[in-house]
């Protein structure tokens, strides 16, 4: 047995998950000297920034070359490290929300921010992970931390509540995952993505003695499985039913990690095993599967999201169907690859017009996942800043009463709330509305045109719902003794940050774009 | 016509004087010539918008603390420095020295402006951020900065007495930055974002006073209308890119054989792609001067089929074909007309400003101005062209008639204004975009006119709008009245006023041009043209006889009207001189300038030549639209045209002042005579109401009531919200809250995903 | 063969078992089907791999164990029963 030599380069893409980890043990170490009053802010900003030191590395990985490392079990390339981007950005923020969040419930300690990072290096490491052992024992770190982070608050029953119905059916469909890739590692023999690809093929070919395909039955099942496990956690309808349950259950930082960076990480690996294996198996399979999923996520998304007068609620169907939207780029990326037979992704360039349509739609899929992340994060912060932890237990603590004349109780905050509801619904000037422009324009070229005239009409009447709250906030008396939390520094720092975000990437998206634009291959297979 | 070509900077004043120009000609010249270079122009371009967006800024975080007079200093302020900056881009744009670059082919004449960097791009897709101001968007400019600086100055006394008077007009600068982006932008991108940003200021601005809760539906119904056309809109700019990107794979040299160098021009066209993204409009006429009608088997025509890409199969003119009439959807959101009309009328709860520049003078005007912008791009789809004309025409006549019925004197401007830009949607149908925008200009006048009067109406009779509980202003506002009757005469097209030059070049426009291939329909909507004329006429006298003429109503809210303060009687009594002087615009006088069509033109078909000379040559080509007109000046168009509006003006009159039920029986001094002769008066009052008045107001009542109110409002509107929220409510019981009921779902989509696949797979 | 069974056998408890430790104990028959049947093929084709794969499951396994076990204990402190049909608060 010979010990496998790895160089630096091996090591780049996964510094960013070490020097989250890090940062996670270094807080779980200094929690055990620290008394129950001691002041913990110094917790929060060490997260953030971990977050920012490894976000800088993976901005410094995007220009690499893109490369398999370590053997094989994981790739580098801007594909996986602007997802780290993504996820550190993620993290950052929600841990400064988490700071006043915590500190006002008395529930401040070292853990939930090391069980953060760790979540965050699970969703860093799952983007790179090029093997399915390697993938699933990724998704279980994250998911394991996120289990425990939504049960985080003992007081009341919805945080265990939530934290039970995500582990049982996040633990099921880990276990639908597993089962799939045994199955396809029964019918090739490998688990490297790779690999599998080249002897799928020739596996599908294979005959028996009555003319059939024996192994036929096995793969597509494995292959369905998996996706099951995968649809689960970017939460596709039909197995989306957790979402709302879930993120309205857990604390609101958390649930802002959830629909930010746990997506993303998800969104990334599918993107990544089913560009591997998709086309190998069937080029039809994956377009049909994805585009059926894309139409239910983005129609019963949007629908369901309408008559919610529950902000935390409604934002959880926002966020499936966002995901219905960046589904949509998913089923163009096997749309052009059907087209390929065509030509139009053959050996000849469309004329004067470099690159192809495919890394138009890994652009808009990663610039989508960017804008957001950003968005949704604000959000929920704006929740975090509203909520108070009288009326949790009541369950009215994110009514849409709660947002009433809050234009004139706290402008600062509204303002930043109209922003990011802007930009969930694909206005301009934010960042909703370029990653919107990118993705549905990228689908139109590759022909989806009937899904993409769902998507519009699905998002136009999501405009419906964000705009309420805008109309809540603006355009309705405050209640009577209404009260205002207080402010709380890292709160604010957060939601200045998010709503500087959105609006800035969306009048000046240009350098986000060169940067995904810089590479000729921003995926590595 | 003075020479100017030796005029400075190419010789000294001295040299120019010793050529025997006196200072006359100085003056001229002094004019055509660019006070500033084409780049430094169109470099600062971006200040234009900076500025109101600076405004609106200062008075939306500022404002409490900076006080009422301050606030008001920046709002008029920053909008009047943004008419000045325009007056100096109108300076720069009557140069033919001044030149805008384009990446894409010849560089335009005439036009000022600059790109400033890549925006935001994806693979092959780019778009940048590029400023463009030539005659049409000037034009615009300064009707959106001036009026806009007039409608402010006069919403300093409209809402002195407001508290929120920070916040209005922080949107009311921010809808002005929006609107100026729209018309500034150089790409449909850009123009998207001024497009979604008017929306959504007149969102904020439709619900200022929030109090009442039956605003929240008229908010609702201008949503959802509005998002309808915003889905055409993006869904016809992805058509467009999927189109120039197969005709750009597909097109050979040929097909840009127009120009000296055919090799030369395509590549330069490819390059430009390549460069600025398929989204600018430049790159639009590019591709529309480079696409021939009719079979032609060395180039790639209208016929042709698309032969990558997703469109394939789908000949070029019926992609083109869909892509406008997914724009006339956007533009008939935005523009108010059949089937999205709806909103309009209702966004009359905001205050009166706002309706006087958003919903009369400027972002209605947007659909029009798309249109024009790409006039090119229309002019290659006949079919189009006929439907835009016969909407236009349908929306006209209709929203006159229940103009007819309305009791509220901003809904009567509010329909009438729907039925105007129907006049405009006309004028582009039939290929006369240079009437359409000339009527936007006038309009804009005289409108905003009227809002604002009406407005002034209703600051001096404690917020009464209903006509029938005004009458006899003509005695205690003495200046509203004298600037309304003046707008009224404007826009029922009374001779020398400017309305009805206007109107009268659309419709004079209607009754010359033919598509060919759809003979009939220009000359169907002439006629519905000319009914709408009398209809505008009927309803505008009507409106005016019942506020100002005649006694005070018994029932008024104050027993005196008072007149308004110095800031409104100035505006109205600008906007009134604007809606008599906007005539110069349109009496024809001029010659052409190519001297190779007989007749005259009017200023603004002059003064817009070059924009719309792309669309003039493509029909040229194409010969999808003929005019057969006589060439001197129109006089009988123009008799029979006053004598339909007098006819209308007449009839209310007379039918409103003396035989006017509500009034009582109390006669009218003027008329006594006529009184004392007819003997049976009560029947002839009785016919009259019976043969006229109530037809009128039975047909009004079915289209107000049942079209409107029942099939639009309730089953489209209400129907569309009501569908999909119970619907989204029957979903939501799905969601049980049980775990495992969650899991079997999953499970049971699984075994259908596997059957199905392994079904297929068969 | 047998490998399967115990998944749809795991599945099926998940389904419709109503404590909610019965139903945590099905999922972790899923994870060991799933096992199984990497270990299976392994041997099948003399592979390492499957077999490698099979502690890095119950490595994961037992984590999520330890924090499913506590979120569990956590419901049961929080309302007195573990039966998965009164925990339904969340829903619409």
């Amino acid at each position: 047995m010979t010990i496998p030599e790895f160089t630096m380069a091996d090591f780049w893409p996964v510094i960013p998950a070490g020097i989250l980890t890090a940062a996670a043990i270094v807080l779980m170490i200094s929690e055990v000297f620290l008394g129950a009053a001691a002041s913990r802010t110094y917790q929060s900003l060490l997260s953030v920034l971990a977050c920012v030191l490894a976000g800088a590395v993976a901005l410094m990985n995007m220009t690499d070359t893109p490369r398999a490392v370590l053997q094989g079990y994981a790739v580098m390339d801007p594909f996986s490290s602007f997802l780290t981007l993504v996820v550190c950005v993620g993290t950052g923020l929600a841990a400064l929300l988490a700071a006043g969040f915590l500190q006002h419930r008395n529930a401040e300690r070292g853990e939930f921010y090391a069980l953060m990072l760790f979540a965050a290096a699970g969703m860093t490491l799952l983007g790179l992970s090029n093997e399915f052992i390697t993938l699933f024992v990724n998704l279980e770190v994250l998911s394991v931390a996120t289990y425990a982070l939504t049960a985080w608050l003992r007081r009341g029953s919805r945080p265990s509540e939530g934290a039970f119905k995500y582990f049982i059916l996040g633990a099921f469909a880990a276990a639908l995952m597993l089962y799939g890739a045994a199955l396809l590692y029964g019918a090739t023999g490998t688990t490297h993505l790779t690999d599998m690809a080249a002897k799928l093929r020739a596996a599908l070919a294979e005959t028996d003695a009555s003319g059939g395909h024996p192994k036929q039955m096995l793969i597509y099942a494995g292959f369905l499985l998996v996706g099951a496990g995968f649809a689960f956690k970017v939460a596709a309808v039909p197995f989306h039913m957790w979402t709302p349950d879930v993120y309205e259950g857990a604390p609101t930082p958390v649930t802002a990690l959830m629909s930010a960076g746990v997506k993303a990480a998800a969104f990334v690996a599918l993107v990544r095993v089913f560009m591997a294996l998709g086309p190998a198996v069937d080029p039809q399979l994956p377009f049909i599967a994805f585009s059926v999923l894309a139409l239910l996520t983005m129609v019963v998304g949007n629908l369901l999201a309408l008559p919610q007068r529950n902000v935390k609620r409604m934002l959880a169907y926002s966020s499936i169907a966002h995901a219905g939207y960046l589904l949509l780029g998913v089923a163009a990326l096997f749309a052009v690859g059907k087209d390929a037979k065509v030509g139009v992704l053959s050996s000849t360039p469309l004329v004067g017009i470099s690159g192809s349509m495919q890394s138009d739609v890994y652009q808009g899929i990663l610039f989508y996942l960017l804008g957001y992340t950003v968005t949704a994060i604000g959000a929920f912060g704006t929740i975090v800043a509203l909520e108070r932890r009288e009326d949790e237990t009541k369950g009215n603590a994110w009514d849409l009463d709660r947002f009433a004349g809050l234009g004139s109780r706290k402008p600062g905050w509204a303002l930043a709330m109209t922003v990011f509801m802007l930009s969930l619904g694909g206005v301009p000037p934010t960042v909703g509305f370029i990653g919107k422009v990118l993705l549905f324009r990228a689908a139109v070229d590759a022909g989806l045109l009937g899904l993409s005239i769902v998507g519009m009409l699905a998002s136009a009447a999501g405009v419906y719902y964000y705009l309420r709250v805008v109309v809540y906030m603006y355009m309705r008396p405050a209640p009577e003794g209404a009260l205002v939390p207080e402010r709380r520094w890292t709160t604010e720092l957060a939601l200045v940050a998010t709503a500087a975000g959105t609006v800035l990437f969306g009048v000046l998206p240009g350098p986000i774009t060169a940067l995904l634009q810089r590479t000729d291959m921003l995926f590595h297979r | 016509m003075i020479d100017c070509s030796s005029f400075y900077p190419s010789t000294s004043l001295a040299d120019f004087h010793a050529q025997g120009h006196g200072w006359a000609d100085t003056l001229v010249c002094r004019l055509q010539t660019a006070p500033l270079p084409s780049d430094a122009a169109g470099s600062h371009l971006w200040m234009i918008i900076a500025l109101p967006l600076l405004g609106a800024f200062i008075c939306g975080v500022f404002g409490k603390t900076l006080g009422r007079a301050n606030t008001y200093l920046v709002a008029c302020g920053s909008v009047a420095g943004s008419f000045l900056l325009s007056l100096i881009i109108l300076w720069c744009v009557n140069d033919y020295r001044t030149v805008a670059p384009n990446t894409y082919g010849e560089a335009f004449h005439y036009a000022v402006g600059w790109d400033y960097g890549v925006w935001f791009s994806a693979g092959n897709f780019r778009v940048d951020f590029g400023l463009m101001a030539d005659h049409l968007s000037t034009s615009m400019l300064l009707v959106i900065t001036g009026i806009g600086f007039l409608i402010h100055l006069y919403s300093t006394e409209y809402m002195a007495h407001d508290d929120g008077y920070w916040r209005f007009f922080a949107y009311l600068n921010l809808f002005v930055a929006a609107m100026l982006t729209l018309v500034l932008g150089d790409s449909l991108v850009l123009l998207f974002v001024g497009w979604e940003g008017v929306g959504m200021c007149s969102y904020l601005l439709i619900g200022f006073w929030y109090e009442d809760p039956q605003k929240a539906f008229a908010g609702r119904k201008a949503f959802i209308t509005n998002r309808i056309g915003d889905f055409g809109f993006l869904l016809a700019s992805f058509l467009t890119v999927a189109t120039l990107t197969a005709f750009i794979a597909q097109a050979p040299n040929d097909n840009f054989s127009s120009s000296r160098d055919a090799a030369g021009a395509a590549s330069k066209f490819k390059q430009g792609l390549f460069t600025r993204g398929p989204l600018s409009f430049a790159a639009l006429e590019s591709f529309a001067q480079a696409m021939p009608s009719g079979t032609d088997p060395s180039r790639v025509t209208l016929e042709s089929e698309i032969a990558t890409g997703p469109l394939k199969g789908h000949t070029y003119g019926h992609i083109l074909t869909a892509i406008l009439l997914l724009f006339l959807l956007g533009a008939a959101g935005k523009s108010a007309q059949i089937p999205l009309y709806v909103w309009l009328p209702d966004a009359m709860a905001g205050p009166t400003p706002v309706s006087a520049l958003i919903h009369a003078a400027t972002m209605v005007t947007a659909g029009v101005y798309l249109f024009c912008r790409m006039s090119y791009l229309v002019v290659l789809s006949p079919f189009a062209m006929a439907v835009i004309a016969v909407i236009g025409g349908l929306t006209a006549l209709f929203a006159a008639l229940i103009a007819f019925s309305q009791e509220d004197m901003k809904k009567v401007l509010a329909y009438s204004t729907v039925s105007q830009l129907g006049f405009m949607f006309m004028a582009v149908g039939s290929g006369m975009f240079w009437a359409a925008f000339l009527h936007v200009v006038t309009h804009a006048f005289f409108k905003a006119c009227l809002f604002l009067g009406a407005g002034s109406v209703m600051h001096g009779n404690a917020d009464e709008g209903n006509i029938r509980k005004l009458g006899g202003l003509k005695r205690e506002m003495k200046f509203t009245w004298l600037t309304f009757a003046i707008a009224t005469c404007a826009i029922t097209g009374v001779v020398p006023l400017s309305g009805f030059f206007s109107k009268d070049s659309i419709l004079h426009g209607l009754h010359t041009n033919h598509l060919e291939q759809y003979p009939a329909v220009l000359h169907f909507v002439w006629f519905l043209g000319l009914a709408t004329a009398a209809c505008t006429a009927f309803y505008m006298t009507r409106l005016y006889v019942l506020a100002f003429e005649g006694e005070r109503a018994k029932d008024a809210r104050v027993p005196h009207a008072h007149e308004s303060g110095p800031a409104i009687r100035l505006v109205l009594g600008l906007l009134a001189f604007g809606s008599v002087a906007a005539v110069a615009w349109g009496v024809p006088f001029m010659d052409h300038p190519s001297g190779h069509e007989a007749g005259v033109q009017a200023p603004m078909e002059n003064y817009l030549w070059p924009v719309f000379n792309t669309a003039r040559q493509i029909n040229d080509r194409t010969a999808f639209v003929r005019s057969e007109g006589e060439h001197g000046l129109p006089w009988g168009a123009w008799g029979m045209a006053w004598g339909i509006a007098l006819v209308g003006t007449a009839l209310a009159f007379f039918l409103y002042r003396s035989f006017f039920p509500a009034r009582g029986n109390k006669p009218v001094p003027a008329l006594e005579p006529f009184r004392k002769l007819s003997f049976h008066k009560f029947y002839v009052d009785e016919l009259y109401d019976l043969i006229l008045i109530r037809p009128i107001k039975f047909i009004s009542f079915i289209f107000y009531r049942v079209i409107d109110a029942v099939v639009i409002d309730t089953i489209g509107v209400r129907g569309t919200a009501w569908l999909t929220t119970r619907f989204g409510a029957m979903l939501r019981y799905a969601q049980s809250g049980d775990a495992q009921s969650y899991a079997a779902v999953m499970a049971v989509a699984l075994v259908a995903g596997i059957v199905l696949a392994l079904w297929g797979s068969m | 063969m047998l490998a399967a069974a115990l998944f749809c056998i795991g599945m099926l408890g998940v389904l419709v078992r109503r404590n909610a430790l019965v139903v945590f104990m099905c999922i972790e028959l899923m994870l060991n089907a799933a096992n199984l049947t990497f270990l299976a093929f392994a041997r099948d084709r003399g592979d390492m791999t499957g077999h490698i794969s099979a502690f890095f499951i119950i490595a994961v396994a037992a984590a999520e164990a330890a924090v499913g076990l506590a979120i569990v204990i956590a419901v049961f402190r929080s309302r007195g029963t573990v039966n998965i049909e009164e925990i339904q608060t969340m829903k619409h």
